[in-house]
């Protein structure tokens, strides 16, 4: 891979990763903490890429120069008064090869691949698909994990409510008004659940959080976001051993994709 | 005119080729994500592949970075007053200096490359390389957030991760018969300190970088492919539950900063097979082992990353057994 182009692609990839991190778009990938990370390293890309292209340009303007320069003395040379027959050795060959030879990995073009869904089709957010893989029992909390009391009507994390409805009985939720956001996972009976996903780092290490809603009026299309209010419900013992987290719904309705799409 | 087809096409074919390949995408991509329901597999894919790279991206830049600041400003002859001079005594001090990195893997590989170019014992470059991501603060601190009330687990897992990194740089003390990159490469040798250091980044980050992409890409195939019901069923098995820990370390190339939560999750398995999950990901997975390959060649890869799985297994079933 040739000098000058390595620096262009790093140029378009800083550019990419400054565009991500500035729209949030960043939070369909990754933790939020990492946005200010994905800036920085933006900005070095780009300004690597950006003296990389200014001086390959010049170094091979210079080349072409003093070829040419040295063209026209041996046109003197050889046509005018004096004229000596051997031909200038062009010194700017030798330049070229030995850059291509050092950065010789073809690897380098794939860095290409990620630049390009990125910037001309942005994969989307981790979605029902991805639920879909997952089981529906509530993920299990580390051992002696404790639970604050909650005021009477609060919003939970999908996770954190999933977690209190099985692995607490329910103890810190009963008699609440709970309000959840997620995206509809449809199965093929006549249960859904409340899902969201959860990010530690990247999109590689999701684990989904399910919560199966109860008494909704209207049956959602798989993967619309719906924000649910309601009441919790006992799990029922004869599903998953009684591990599934449900809600009784009160209100519930469809609503954007919020700008983290994970929790 | 000859200069001109001799200098032009590294700048105007790479410009012509990405616009092309870039149009081609903006037509075709759509389309291609629409027919598969636009959240099935395939968007599943690209999602899982991209987030891969744009997580690793930032501890490539400070790798890159760090990699190239060895090479431009710090003389060679810092490493060899600073190292033992014996190569057995070096692997400690190589394991001891990775713990003060707060990188993930992609930040280690150059900067373990860089050290070797500088004439560091190529053992304790490869103690660090293994340490640097396993065991560091931001790992220590993530682990102890996981396993809240159990520092067993965390001591365990630094504990198991020093040694995997000591017994696999020893073993290098002994294989003398590689190859190892040539000391002065040839364009750290031209212009200032920072052209230097400029020259150095660009070519590290270009060298590691397209390898991270397969790594990238294998890793989303198989986070796709392998169904979460296959992974419960071996968690009753004791050494086979490990071994299957390990192994899902190696294909999902978590980051070490969040394995830690990936393995908690994952509570029906034993402590042993935890630790396996923990102490295996940052020495071997398949984003590190291309990237391996691509900076040390294949020859490193086919002795260093079988060894650490092997002794990471082993070290961590040691340490499991202690803490249960």
């Amino acid at each position: 891979m040739a000098r000058t182009a390595q620096a262009l692609v790093l140029v378009m990839l800083g550019a990419v990763l400054i565009r991500i991190s500035a729209t949030g778009e960043y939070l369909n990938y990754v933790r939020p903490g990492l946005g200010p990370y994905l800036a920085v390293a933006g900005v070095f890309f780009l300004v690597l890429g950006a003296i990389g292209l200014v001086r390959d340009f010049r170094a091979q303007d210079e080349a072409r120069r003093a070829a040419a320069a040295r063209r026209a003395w041996a046109r003197t040379r050889t046509h005018g008064p004096g004229a000596v027959t051997t031909p200038a050795t062009p010194a700017a060959h030798d330049h070229g090869h030995g850059h291509d030879e050092w950065y010789g990995h073809g690897s380098g073009w794939l860095l290409c691949v990620p630049l390009f869904l990125l910037l001309v089709l942005p994969p989307p957010a981790l979605g029902s698909y991805a639920a879909g893989r997952a089981g529906a029992s509530a993920p299990e909390p580390a051992a002696g994990a404790t639970y604050a009391t909650l005021p009477t009507a609060t919003t939970l994390t999908v996770r954190d409510y999933a977690i209190r409805a099985v692995w607490d009985e329910g103890r810190t939720l009963s008699g609440h008004r709970i309000t959840l956001t997620g995206f509809a996972d449809t199965t093929a009976t006549d249960t859904w659940y409340l899902t969201r996903m959860h990010v530690t780092c990247c999109a590689a290490d999701a684990q989904a959080a399910k919560v199966e809603v109860l008494g909704s009026p209207t049956r959602f299309a798989r993967g619309q976001w719906v924000t649910v209010t309601g009441t919790w419900l006992a799990s029922d013992p004869d599903d998953l051993n009684g591990t599934v987290a449900r809600i009784q719904v009160a209100e519930i309705r469809a609503t954007d994709q919020p700008t983290n799409p994970y929790e | 005119m000859p200069e001109a087809t001799e200098t032009r096409p590294a700048g105007l074919t790479a410009a012509i080729a990405l616009c092309a390949t870039g149009i081609v995408a903006g037509l075709l991509g759509p389309q291609l994500l629409a027919g598969s329901g636009g959240d099935g597999a395939l968007a599943t894919w690209t999602t899982v592949f991209v987030s891969i790279i744009v997580q690793a991206l930032p501890f490539l830049a400070l790798g890159v970075a760090l990699s190239a600041a060895v090479t431009a400003f710090i003389p060679a002859s810092v490493w060899q007053k600073a190292l033992p001079r014996h190569p057995v005594a070096a692997v400690p001090v190589g394991v001891a200096a990775g713990a003060l990195l707060p990188g993930c893997e992609c930040a280690s590989v150059p900067v373990a490359d860089r050290l070797i170019r500088q004439g560091v014992t190529p053992a304790a470059a490869v103690a660090f390389l293994l340490s640097a991501p396993a065991i560091n603060p931001a790992v220590i601190v993530s682990t102890a957030v996981a396993f809240p009330g159990r520092p067993g687990m965390v001591l365990a897992r630094v504990a198991a991760s020093a040694v995997t990194a000591l017994i696999v740089g020893w073993c290098w003390t002994r294989w003398t018969d590689t190859a190892w990159p040539s000391v002065a490469a040839r364009a750290s040798a031209e212009g200032s300190r920072w052209e230097r250091f400029r020259l150095t980044a660009q070519h590290d980050l270009f060298q590691g970088g397209g390898f991270l992409i397969l790594g990238a890409a294998l890793s989303a195939t198989l986070n796709v492919a392998i169904p979460a019901s296959w992974v419960q069923s071996a968690a009753a098995v004791p050494v086979l539950s490990a071994l299957l820990m390990g192994l899902l370390a190696v294909v999902l190339c978590i980051c070490s900063e969040a394995d830690a939560f990936v393995a908690a999750s994952l509570s029906t398995f034993p402590p042993s097979a935890q630790l396996a999950f923990m102490v295996v990901g940052p020495a071997v997975d398949l984003k590190l082992i291309a990237m391996q390959a691509g900076t040390f060649g294949r020859s490193f890869v086919l002795r260093t990353a079988p060894l650490a799985f092997v002794i990471a297994i082993l070290t961590s079933l040691l340490a499991g057994s202690l803490v249960s």
